[in-house]
C-alpha cells in the first residue's frame, strides 16, 4: 500500500492467451489515448500499458481496496468482450508482486525466448508513451526508471542474453567462431529450403556482404535472389563459386550427397585451405559427412545447429536462475522505496507544522528579542531551528520506515499527532 | 617477481575466462603493471651492467619475455577477444619464469662486445625470437580451437578467438619475427666483420640460420602462396619448439650464446 494507493499489474501473455485474443486486446498507438483517458477516469491514478505481440499488460496505481478488478473489467469492456470472459486468461499482481512481475518482464525472464533483448526496448517505449499521455506521476515514474535500470543490471551482470537459441543464430555463432566477424564475407545459398532462408537471413543481418543463390531451377534462384536482394548464379557453376565464397548454406531436397569428399578436395585445395563454412540443413544430408575431415572445410548439419541452440538455451536458463534472485531483491527494495514516497506528504506536513510553531514562539518573544543585536538574533534563530530539527529527526525517520512498510494507519497517527496544527 | 605475478594473474583470468567485468579490468591492470615491472627490472639490470640487458643468458631470456609481454599488450589493444592476449601473456610468464630459473652468470667485459652493430644484432635476434614465441602461442591456440570445431565441441563457442583471427595474428608475428631476425642476422655479420671475424660459424649461428630458412619458407608459403590454416600453425609450433630445444642444448653445452 502506498499512501492510500496500490500498485497492480493485470494482463495476459503468450502462455495464458492464444494469439487471437492477444491481437484483439493489443493497444496500438491509435487506441492508447482513449485507453489512458478511460483508465484515468474510472480506476487508475497512474498507468503504463505494455502491448507487444506476446503480451498486453496494464500497470496501474489504483485506490486502495479496489484491487485489480477495475483494470480487468476495463480490459474486457474496452475490447468489446463480456465481463468474465477474460478470467481464464488473465493474471493479476499486486504490491511488491506487481513490481517483481514488471522487473521480470523487462529483464526478459518472462519472455517466450528467455533473454531476448527486444522487451527492454518495448518497456522503454511503453513508459515513454505513458509519459507523453501524462499518465505517469510520482509513483510510476520512479518505478519505471528503476525497472529500466534493473533490467540493464540483469543484462550486464548475468549472461542471460548470450549464446544462440535459434537455428539461425546458431549458424551465425558457428560462422563467427570461424571468421570472427561476418562483415565483408560472401555466402552462397544452395537450394531454396525454408531453413536455409532462415539462416541466410540471419547471416545478412550480421553483416554478410554478398549473398549468392543457386538452385537447379534458375528461375527459382532468381525469384529468391529478388526477395533477398541477392545474386542468382547458375547451378552448373556451383563448384566455381564454392571455391570463392566463405560460407555455403545447403538446403535442397536432393536425396543424395551433392558435395562429396572427392569433389570438395579440389575445392579446398583451390581455396589454399582458406576456411569454408558449410551448413547442411538438408534431410537427407546433401554434404557427405567426411567432407568435415578435409583441411579448411567445416561442415555442420541441422543437428549440430540444434545442439548449439540447445546449449545456448541451457546456459540462459542457468543465468535466468541467477537473475530471478537479483530481481526478487530489487523488487522488494523498490517497493519499500515507493512506500517511503508515500510518507513524503506526512513528513512535509509535520515539518511545516513545526516551523510554524517555531515562528509563533519567536513572535511571542519579540519584545525580548528586539533588545538583542542582529548577530544575537541570528544565533537564536539558528538555535531554535536546530532544536526543532533534532526533536523531529527520529520521528521523521520513523515516518519514512512506516511508509516503506506500507503502514498507512501508523502514518496517519503520526500526522495527527505532529501535523495537526497545519491541517487545521 | 611483480612482473611474473602480473602476467600469471592476467593469463589466469583471461584463459579460464572469468566473466566478471571487474576481474577483466583487474586482469588488464595486472598486465600493464606486469609489463611496467618487467621493463623496470630490465632497465635496472642494464644500468648495473652498463649495457643492453642481454649480457647473460638469464637476462637475454628475460629480455625476450619482455618483448613477448609487449606482444600481449598489443593483442590486448588490437584484438577483441581477450583469450588471445591471455595465451600470449602466458607465454611471457613462461619465458620470464625460465629466465628466473637460469643461473646468474658473471657478465663479460662490456668493451669486448661494444661495436656499432651489436645493439642492432641482439635486438634483431631477440625481437625475432620473441615474435616467434608469440606466433607459437597463437598457433597452439589455433590448433586447439580447430580441434574443438572439428570435434563439434561447442562448449566454449564464442569465448575462444576465431580461427581466422588466430591465423592472421600468426601471420603478423611470423612476418615481424622474420624481418627482425633478418636484420639481426645481417647486423650480426657486420658485427663479426667489425670484430675482425675469424671465429667461424658457431652452433648458435647455425641454429639461427636454420631458423631463418624455416621461417622464410613459412613466410613464402603463407604470404606469397596464401596457404593458411593448420599448416601455417604447425610451421610456427614446430619452428619455435625446434628453436627452444636446440638453443637449450647448445646453451647447456657452451654456457653462452657464442661459446
Amino acid at each position: 500500500m502506498v499512501g492510500g494507493l496500490e500498485l497492480v499489474s493485470v494482463g495476459l501473455n503468450h502462455r495464458t492467451a492464444p494469439v487471437g485474443l492477444r491481437e484483439r486486446l493489443a493497444y496500438g498507438p491509435d487506441r492508447l489515448s482513449d485507453a489512458f483517458g478511460e483508465l484515468g477516469r474510472t480506476v487508475s491514478r497512474e498507468t503504463v500499458i505494455l502491448s507487444t505481440c506476446n503480451r498486453v499488460e496494464v500497470y496501474a496505481v489504483v485506490p486502495e481496496g479496489l484491487g485489480a478488478d477495475g483494470v480487468s473489467r476495463f480490459l474486457a469492456l474496452n475490447n468489446g468482450l463480456r465481463l468474465g470472459s477474460l478470467d481464464r486468461h488473465i493474471y493479476a499482481h499486486q504490491g511488491a508482486d506487481a513490481v517483481g512481475h514488471l522487473f521480470r518482464v523487462a529483464s526478459s525472464l518472462d519472455s517466450q525466448v528467455v533473454g531476448e533483448p527486444q522487451i527492454l526496448g518495448q518497456v522503454k517505449q511503453a513508459f515513454a508513451l505513458a509519459r507523453e499521455h501524462r499518465a505517469v506521476g510520482r509513483l510510476m515514474q520512479p518505478l519505471m526508471r528503476r525497472t529500466l535500470s534493473v533490467a540493464k543490471r540483469v543484462r550486464t551482470e548475468t549472461r542471460i542474453g548470450s549464446g544462440s537459441v535459434s537455428v539461425g543464430s546458431a549458424g551465425v555463432d558457428l560462422a563467427t567462431q570461424l571468421f570472427g566477424s561476418l562483415k565483408g564475407r560472401r555466402c552462397l545459398m544452395i537450394g531454396a529450403g525454408e531453413m536455409g532462408r532462415l539462416v541466410c537471413r540471419s547471416m545478412l543481418t550480421h553483416g554478410v556482404a554478398e549473398l549468392l543463390i543457386t538452385n537447379r531451377t534458375y528461375d527459382r534462384a532468381s525469384d529468391l535472389a529478388a526477395e533477398f536482394g541477392a545474386t542468382a548464379v547458375h547451378w552448373d557453376q556451383l563448384e566455381r563459386y564454392l571455391a570463392d565464397v566463405d560460407i555455403g548454406v545447403v538446403c535442397t531436397s536432393a536425396p543424395h550427397h551433392l558435395l562429396t569428399r572427392s569433389s570438395m578436395r579440389s575445392i579446398v585445395r583451390a581455396r589454399r585451405y582458406r576456411p569454408l563454412f558449410l551448413v547442411d540443413l538438408s534431410v537427407p544430408r546433401n554434404v557427405a559427412p567426411d567432407v568435415h575431415e578435409l583441411e579448411g572445410a567445416y561442415v555442420f548439419n541441422v543437428d549440430d545447429l540444434s545442439d548449439v541452440a540447445r546449449q545456448g538455451m541451457e546456459a540462459r536458463m542457468v543465468e535466468a536462475h541467477r537473475a530471478e534472485a537479483m530481481v526478487r531483491d530489487e523488487a522488494l527494495r523498490c517497493y519499500q522505496a515507493l512506500g517511503a514516497i508515500s510518507a513524503a506528504p506526512v513528513i512535509a506536513s509535520i515539518t511545516r507544522s513545526a516551523e510554524s510553531a517555531r515562528k509563533a514562539e519567536l513572535e511571542r518573544s519579540q519584545a525580548v528579542l528586539e533588545e538583542l543585536t542582529d548577530e544575537q538574533r541570528a544565533v537564536v534563530d539558528a538555535m531554535t531551528r536546530s532544536m526543532f530539527k533534532r526533536f523531529l529527526h527520529n520521528g521523521l525517520g520513523r515516518a519514512r520506515e512506516l511508509g516503506g512498510q506500507g503502514d498507512e494507519q501508523a502514518l496517519r497517527l503520526l500526522q495527527e499527532a505532529f501535523g495537526k496544527e497545519e491541517d487545521e | 617477481m611483480a612482473a611474473l605475478v602480473g602476467y600469471i594473474g592476467t593469463a589466469g583470468v583471461r584463459i579460464i575466462g572469468a566473466r566478471s567485468v571487474t576481474l577483466g579490468r583487474l586482469a588488464d591492470v595486472c598486465l600493464w603493471i606486469g609489463l611496467l615491472a618487467h621493463f623496470a627490472g630490465l632497465g635496472h639490470i642494464a644500468m648495473e651492467a652498463r649495457a643492453l640487458p642481454v649480457h647473460t643468458t638469464a637476462a637475454s631470456v628475460a629480455f625476450v619475455g619482455s618483448v613477448v609481454g609487449l606482444g600481449a599488450g598489443v593483442t590486448r589493444l588490437a584484438a577483441r577477444n581477450t583469450v588471445l592476449s591471455g595465451v600470449v601473456v602466458a607465454m611471457a610468464a613462461v619465458t620470464l619464469g625460465v629466465s628466473m630459473l637460469l643461473p646468474q652468470q658473471t657478465p663479460p667485459e662490456p668493451t669486448a662486445l661494444a661495436t656499432f652493430w651489436l645493439p642492432f644484432h641482439v635486438l634483431g635476434i631477440f625481437f625475432g625470437m620473441a615474435s616467434f614465441a608469440c606466433a607459437f602461442a597463437v598457433s597452439g591456440t589455433f590448433l586447439v580451437v580447430r580441434k574443438r570445431l572439428k570435434a563439434k565441441d561447442f562448449a566454449a563457442l564464442g569465448r575462444l578467438p576465431s580461427l581466422d583471427g588466430l591465423d592472421k595474428w600468426n601471420t603478423r608475428f611470423v612476418v615481424i619475427g622474420f624481418l627482425t631476425l633478418t636484420i639481426g642476422i645481417a647486423t650480426g655479420g657486420a658485427w663479426a666483420a667489425a670484430r675482425g671475424g675469424g671465429s667461424g660459424l658457431g652452433p648458435t649461428v647455425w641454429i639461427t640460420l636454420v631458423l631463418w630458412g624455416w621461417y622464410a619458407i613459412a613466410v613464402l608459403v603463407r604470404v606469397v602462396g596464401q596457404w593458411r590454416g593448420r599448416m601455417a600453425a604447425l610451421f610456427s609450433v614446430v619452428g619455435f619448439s625446434g628453436l627452444v630445444v636446440s638453443l637449450s642444448l647448445v646453451l647447456l653445452l657452451l654456457q653462452g650464446w657464442h661459446g
